[in-house]
């Protein structure tokens, strides 16, 4: 096979899957073993995609098709899948709002699959657990500021400016509780 | 098709509330009246039955009933003989033979002019392969699910307060129960001249929560070495005996 074709085969298969597709399994489709080989013409395929509507992205799971961030809003209504389940989504969510936060902590609020939720969210390179004592903190990542388009801390300043009052109520019980595990551990 | 004046279908028409079953007209279809059941006009014979409907004075919805019947049994029967004709160029003309045409050929003509092909060759419609849409999360859904959990995590906050304000712990001192215990035991004594009481007759009303009131001091009582209890089988009842010397 030509490297076009090759190339046109990666990109069709890339359209086709709902989810990011490793090297190795891009290899199986098209028969070729050169991983090398595989990855130059995905980046050139990338390259062929930088000023479009939808752009082929690399992350930690592989590569995929992903509609550029700009477009995103408009067209989010267009289909009710997204590429993070609701559970994992709430995880992601807390852990952007109160990073760096403890694991226990995410675990306390959202209950115990939420262990599952961060394995998750740490394989697909969004969040960084660090293991702290008997429990972990967890952080956002790189991938996270790529998948939102922004850094970190623009996108909490987005969760907590959207968020409006409700945010300011719950920062409030957030130190209330802040100073009431203080006082408990001074009795 | 045979269109003469749509008569084969008015005489089914006429069968239709004259015979029981639908199978039974079928039969006449074909055997009394010698008509071809795969050779009928359902559409004419729609149209009339209609029209019969209509002009019915009476409404038996057997007879709608039995008419479905009997058009769902006929069309099945002639989609099933039907082959799936294409339209050809005449072999010896070369011009396109239209459908009238093909209609007056036997199948054997069709058959030997290559016009007619079975179901089976036609290769299947090809569908265009589609994705599934999958699209990244936007700022909006994580806000979203954002306020979910944490109203949640409010609910649940709440469900926990409701739930610890309806246990009530009692906050009594047991060393005022046991006093107490302890002096109502030495004037029932007093009062019934005896050396023993039963445990029955300490307890207000014989109830779980009573029942544990008067028995928990009655335990420190005789810890102290102040009262003997006495039973002889489990569950039975109790003797509460003053201890000589206690104060």
């Amino acid at each position: 096979m030509k490297y076009n074709t090759h190339k046109g085969l990666l990109e069709a298969a890339l359209f086709m899957s709902s989810e990011p597709m490793s090297l190795d399994k891009l290899s199986k489709i098209t028969g070729v073993n050169s991983l090398g080989y595989l990855k130059g013409a995905l980046l050139e395929l990338k390259d062929e995609y930088e000023n479009r509507g939808v752009h082929i992205t690399e992350t930690a799971q592989g590569w995929s098709f992903q509609v550029d961030r700009q477009h995103l809003d408009k067209v989010a209504d267009l289909t009710p899948h997204s590429d993070i389940p609701e559970g994992q989504k709430r995880t992601l969510a807390l852990i952007a709002y109160k990073e760096p936060v403890a694991q226990s902590e995410i675990i306390k609020i959202q209950g115990n699959k939420t262990y599952a939720y961060i394995k998750e969210l740490t394989a697909k390179g969004l969040v960084r657990a660090e293991r702290d004592g008997r429990t972990k903190i967890l952080t956002l990542t790189q991938e996270f500021e790529r998948y939102f388009g922004g850094e970190k801390e623009k996108v909490r300043e987005q969760l907590i400016a959207k968020l409006g009052k409700r945010a300011e109520s719950v920062q409030e019980s957030m130190v209330d509780a802040q100073f009431e595990k203080i006082n408990m551990n001074r009795a | 098709m045979e269109n003469n004046g749509h008569g084969k279908e008015k005489d089914i028409l006429e069968m239709i509330p004259k015979e029981n079953s639908w199978e039974q007209i079928i039969y006449e279809v074909v055997a009394m009246n010698n008509l071809d059941p795969w050779n009928l006009d359902l559409s004419a014979l729609s149209k009339g039955f209609s029209e019969h409907i209509m002009s019915l004075e009476e409404l038996d919805f057997r007879v709608p009933a039995k008419w479905v019947i009997i058009a769902a049994v006929l069309l099945r029967m002639k989609s099933d003989y039907i082959k799936i004709m294409k339209m050809d160029r005449d072999p010896e003309s070369g011009d396109f033979m239209d459908m009238d045409e093909l209609e007056d050929l036997t199948e054997a003509e069709i058959e030997e002019a290559g016009m007619g092909i079975q179901a089976e060759d036609i290769d299947p419609v090809e569908v265009a392969a589609r994705r599934k849409p999958v699209r990244s999360v936007t700022i909006t859904e994580l806000v979203s699910s954002l306020k979910r959990v944490l109203a949640s995590e409010k609910r649940r906050d709440l469900k926990i307060k409701k739930a610890r304000g309806k246990i009530s712990i009692k906050t009594d001192d047991i060393a005022v129960r046991i006093e107490n215990l302890y002096s109502k035991i030495n004037s029932m004594l007093g009062r019934i001249k005896e050396d023993k009481v039963t445990f029955s007759s300490i307890v207000d009303k014989w109830e779980r929560e009573h029942v544990i009131e008067a028995f928990m001091p009655l335990v420190h009582l005789d810890n102290e070495k102040k009262v003997e209890c006495k039973q002889k089988e489990m569950f039975d009842e109790i003797f509460i005996k003053r201890k000589e010397g206690a104060s």
